[in-house]
């Protein structure tokens, strides 16, 4: 005979396994990802320098020799091609996105994104970045870019990255994510 | 008895008279024959009773029996006496003088002294006493006592709890979890999304020896230090250390057991930080002071706990002035044995 105090370690290891089932998918779609890991041409591999004075964007060496970032002293601009479209179809109308980045004081930095939606319309949203200026210190900065209409499967055209003022800004990892969450993968 | 008939047994009475001398010779003869063996029979029992271990019930049982014995033996020497007596007095009234009576009186004389030998006496082989000697009269407690006694095995000695021995020596692996509290280098990792992965794992191994006073140790140590960081899009960064160092150390004893103590060690490491699968390093200087708690498991063997903090950080990782932590905080177990 079993008492029914023994039956709840079954009901409890029954209610674990489904609610780790029912579990959302915690990682959004990612649409852009930039470690500036890689060097092509004095700067990081896939951008550009397109105004400011000539060597005022380049490759750096950051926290450690292992971990590099992009350097824009002055001002200057860069821009960021080429991007691969993500592959997973989505409808979304919030992107979010993560800088880790470090700025002078007196240095400002400005983020715009170049966005094309399945219907062939292009939208251009630009992000003023702020930063803890004086203590010169990695930041991680999440902002994010809320559309009026809804995206349908959004690609990242393009990543521009505007620094103006004095001093100089670092920039180590660059991630744009489709900022939803997927539905629970409840069977 | 004897002598008596022996008196009868004669017609004439000169060699009546003659013969009764020779009687009362031989019953001396007898006497003294008797008495001798009795005497170096007492002595004999008295050295086996001294030379025995044995308990005083045992030594009292002996006497009683030996009482009693002699207790026995005076009323047979009396009766045998009385009996003497009678046939002499018996013989002294078939002659009418006064030898005879003097002779009588004197046989009643000797045989008066005659139980007092007698009294001591049970003689363990003779004419007189039967084939296998007189049987001696045992208390039945007694005899059962001293079976038991024989029976029961013989109680082991108790061995007093022998003090464990010094140590000279004592060689140690101690696992370790250090609690990191933070640094600038884990501030900047984590703006790169690089979190770290729980507190710093490690441990040592080290060898310690006794110097000038039991309780006073010194010795080395070869110590590893690891922590690692996961990042959500690739591999995170992994920090391992290696250290020798010197320690400083008392240790004193609660009991048999436990035994507690400090320690105090110093000296550098080698950190490697190795992002992205790039590697750099640096030489650095670090101590520590650790409690002590240790419990023996024997001779040669104990355990223990061990808490205390170190030093062990890597200033100036890079340009920016970010410093690395390694050290913090500890608790550990450490396995020790001993000579």
């Amino acid at each position: 005979m079993t008492s029914r105090f023994a039956r709840w370690p079954l009901l409890v290891a029954a209610a674990l396994v489904i609610g780790l089932a029912c579990q959302p998918d915690a990682y959004p779609t990612r649409l852009f990802l930039d470690d500036f890991e890689t060097l092509c041409d004095g700067v990081p591999c896939g951008w550009e320098q397109t105004a400011g004075e000539s060597g005022r964007a380049r490759w750096v060496e950051t926290i450690h020799p292992g971990e590099h970032a992009l350097e824009l002293t002055d001002d200057v601009v860069v821009r960021r091609t080429g991007i691969v479209p993500a592959e997973r179809p989505m409808v979304t109308t919030t992107l979010d996105v993560r800088v880790a980045a470090t700025c002078d004081t007196g240095s400002t930095l400005e983020l715009s994104l170049v966005v094309a939606d399945a219907t062939g319309a292009t939208r251009d949203e630009t992000l003023p970045l702020s930063f803890f200026s004086g203590e010169s210190d990695w930041t991680n900065l999440s902002p994010a870019i809320v559309f009026e209409m809804p995206l349908t499967d959004p690609v990242v055209r393009a990543v521009v990255l505007r620094k103006s003022g004095a001093g100089r800004c670092r920039i180590g990892e660059l991630a744009i994510d489709d900022g939803t969450i997927d539905s629970a993968s409840c069977g | 008895m004897l002598v008596g008939s022996a008196s009868r047994s004669s017609a004439n009475p000169s060699s009546r008279s003659r013969t009764r001398w020779v009687c009362v010779g031989v019953g001396l003869a007898l006497a003294i024959g008797i008495g001798v063996p009795t005497r170096v029979d007492a002595q004999t029992s008295d050295a086996s009773s001294a030379e025995e271990p044995a308990s005083p019930e045992t030594a009292d049982a002996s006497d009683t029996e030996a009482a009693d014995t002699e207790a026995a033996d005076t009323e047979a020497a009396d009766t045998e006496a009385a009996d003497t007596a009678a046939n002499d007095i018996e013989t002294a009234d078939t002659g009418p003088d006064s030898t005879d009576i003097e002779t009588a009186d004197t046989g009643s004389d000797s045989t008066d002294a005659e139980p007092e030998i007698a009294t001591i006496v049970a003689p363990p082989a003779g004419p007189l006493t039967p084939p296998g000697g007189v049987p001696e009269i045992l208390d039945p407690r007694a005899e059962e006592r001293r079976r038991e006694t024989e029976r029961r095995p013989p109680p082991e000695p108790e061995t007093p709890a022998e003090p464990l021995p010094l140590s000279s020596m004592r060689v140690e692996i101690q696992p370790r979890l250090t609690l990191l509290t933070g640094s600038s280098m884990d501030d900047a990792l984590r703006a790169h999304r690089y979190v770290p992965n729980g507190p710093s794992s490690g441990g040592h191994v080290g060898a310690e020896f006794s110097v000038v006073e039991p309780w006073f140790w010194i010795g080395g140590r070869l110590g590893l230090r690891g922590r690692t960081w996961r990042h959500p899009d690739r591999d995170g960064p992994v920090a391992t250390a290696g250290d020798l160092q010197l320690t400083v150390g008392v240790r004193g004893d609660v009991d048999q057991v436990v035994e507690f103590g400090a320690v105090i060690h110093g000296g550098v490491g080698v950190v490697d930080l190795r992002v992205n699968g790039v590697a750099a390093g640096q030489l650095v200087g670090r101590f520590g002071l650790e409690g002590v708690l240790a419990f023996r498991v024997g001779p040669n063997f104990s355990f223990g706990p061990r808490i205390g903090w170190e030093y062990f950080q890597w200033d100036g990782v890079n340009a920016d002035g970010h410093w690395l932590e390694l050290g913090g905080p500890f608790l550990g177990l450490s396995l020790e044995g001993r000579q």
